[in-house]
């Protein structure tokens, strides 16, 4: 994403208070969650202060070894990565086919890729279930990946269209009088173009994957297909009571996350804003 | 008949030329295309063809034929008081995202677009509840709701506001609206980020023109920004509309739905419907009449605010 413009020169110090005050707010429950993640039970029902007297990470230990947590996250990892690069991989050519081949003016079958986007798949999920029990994918991470990218692909494919509608023609002209195939223009001209696309696309399947649940807590049963947030729901139905142990779990998931978006921040904001701005 | 036979080979080679050609100027979309749709097909198209087929049944998930009852299913849940109140509860949390969720990303993107240094600062910040799963925001609101341990009320017992005290998740007249506040907590980044895209699409030559003639911030808020959003306000209401439609993974991760039905959306109702008590085919109906009622609304929607658009 471009830098964000500036719309004012000077900063205005009643915005900026105002933007640190909602912000802090919003912030509050991250806060809390790591806060009590140090505090073990008593000190939690009895303390009115925000930060523990004493830094125990007694309950990172009882939540990483009580509820699998190394397990959860290279499944998830496994999950978010495979999703995300036959996703790319399946959208990436449709939605060229649709930007720069003959098949442009097939406007019917990309209504139909439309029409998929708007689709929710809460509608169709009881279906969806018993076709992937009868493929014998319940319970196996591969279920929710190959689920996860066919629900995914019509956005995908959106995505990818309004990408390569904006590069210019005149490139693989200039390819074509020159003597390159078809398959030549899009593997080597095309797709290196549209790597600012391919990559906003990818973050965001990784995200989008990374934190699925929906579909997650009907395929993932076992402990060890269980992904962050079906472990986490797990843990916390196990540990009622151990809330420094869920805390601690609690802020154990929610590290990763705002650590892909920090790295990864560029182009999961510029693929959101592709996704809902482009025609 | 030799005749026939005769004639029959120049056709059969004319359809074979035809699709030679047709090959020809083609092959190179259709390979590029075939594996979206084979995906496409499989997940998404051929499930919404069963959901059709098994709501046509009163199929329990483990008989081994379908047995086809008409529309049986669909008079049923359209004069069920169960799911039709659960329509009536998305149609509270439609209009608790559009305030919060919509509304104080649209604040927030304006202020962040108006307050000169920190932009990128706040941007980042005021997005994080956005990069979280589902399970995970139902999780932490848990248990800020928590009866005892609970945030919210050690605070207002702390300030001496006993009185307002609650069990947040357990009342039965103020689970959703709980949920509610926790789901816009979620969202409102994902909004924000498309309103500040839209407000970067801004020609500069308006806000340089406003400043020339000296306007408040005020002005060129209401005057510029607001008013050039249009086509962003189509897009985010339309998306507003279809997630709440939807909504589930806040509710399943506080609620499941709960006390009773008092939180029970309708993706909640089609959950429970098929996977607890077993009732496939009504699940199936409730969750295409859902289908419906969404792609329904986007497109008339779209339609109406194209044309609205159009005349300004």
């Amino acid at each position: 994403m471009k830098p964000l413009r500036r719309l004012s020169q000077e900063t205005n110090p009643v915005i900026f208070t105002a933007l640190l005050v909602i912000t802090t707010i919003s912030l509050i429950p991250f806060l809390w969650v790591i806060a009590n993640a140090f505090k073990d039970n008593t000190e939690i029902f009895g303390s009115a202060s925000l930060l523990p007297d004493a830094w125990k990470v007694e309950n990172f230990r009882k939540a990483w070894m009580g509820g699998q947590f190394g397990v959860y996250f290279l499944n998830t990892f496994i999950v978010a990565l495979a999703t995300t690069a036959i996703s790319v991989a399946v959208a990436a050519p449709a939605g060229y086919a649709f930007a720069k081949t003959q098949l442009r003016h097939a406007s019917a079958l990309f209504y139909l890729y439309l029409f998929g986007i708007t689709l929710p798949i809460e509608s169709i999920i009881v279906p969806l279930f018993y076709q992937i029990k009868d493929m014998g994918l319940v319970n196996s991470l591969w279920g929710l990946i190959l689920a996860l990218v066919g629900t995914g692909v019509p956005f995908g494919v959106y995505l990818m269209r309004s990408f390569f509608r904006d590069l210019p023609d005149a490139l693989a002209e200039a390819a074509r009088i020159d003597g390159a195939s078809e398959w030549g223009i899009f593997f080597r001209i095309m797709m290196p173009l549209a790597k600012p696309g391919l990559l906003a696309l990818g973050v965001f399947s990784f995200l989008s994957a990374w934190n699925e649940f929906f579909l997650s807590i009907l395929l993932l049963l076992n402990d060890d297909t269980r992904t962050i947030p079906i472990g986490l729901v797990q843990f916390r139905e196990q540990n009622m009571s151990d809330y420094g142990a869920l805390f601690a779990a609690i802020t154990l998931a929610i590290i990763p996350s705002i650590l892909i978006y920090i790295v990864l921040q560029r182009q999961f904001i510029s693929g959101l804003a592709a996704g809902a701005t482009k025609g | 008949m030799t005749m026939g036979a005769h004639l029959q080979v120049p056709v059969a080679s004319a359809r074979e030329r035809r699709l030679t050609r047709l090959w020809n100027a083609y092959h190179v979309p259709i390979i590029l295309l075939a594996p979206s749709l084979l995906f496409y097909a499989v997940f998404v198209l051929l499930p919404l063809g069963k959901a059709f087929q098994f709501s046509l049944t009163d199929w329990d998930g483990l008989a081994a034929d379908l047995n086809y009852v008409g529309v049986e299913n669909y008079t049923y849940i359209w004069t069920d008081s169960r799911f039709l109140d659960s329509l009536w509860r998305n149609v509270i949390w439609w209009v608790m995202h559009v305030v919060l969720a919509v509304g104080g990303g649209l604040v927030l993107a304006i202020l962040i677009s108006e307050v000169g240094r920190g932009r990128f600062f706040f941007r980042t910040v005021a997005f994080f509840p956005h990069v979280l799963s589902l399970a995970v925001v139902g999780v932490i609101w848990g248990q800020l709701y928590h009866p005892s341990i609970g945030l919210i009320n050690t605070t207002l017992r702390r300030t001496g506001l006993d009185e307002l005290v609650r069990v947040w998740l357990g009342d039965p007249g103020l689970a959703l609206y709980s949920v509610g506040v926790a789901s816009g907590w979620q969202a409102y980044g994902f909004y924000m980020v498309i309103f500040l895209a839209g407000i970067q699409s801004i020609d500069p030559q308006l806000y340089e023109a406003a400043r020339v003639d000296g306007a408040s911030a005020w002005r060129r808020v209401w005057d510029i920004t607001i008013p050039s959003l249009h086509n962003t306000m189509t897009v985010v209401l339309t998306l507003a509309f279809i997630s709440a439609m939807k909504g589930f993974g806040t509710v399943w991760a506080m609620t499941q739905g709960g006390p009773g039905y008092a939180s029970e959306l309708v993706a909640v109702y089609v959950w429970r419907s098929a996977f607890q008590t077993g009732v496939i085919g009504r699940a199936s109906a409730a969750g295409l009449s859902m289908a419906v009622i969404v792609i329904a609304f986007s497109f008339i929607f779209n339609r109406w605010r194209d044309r609205v658009g159009s005349h300004t």
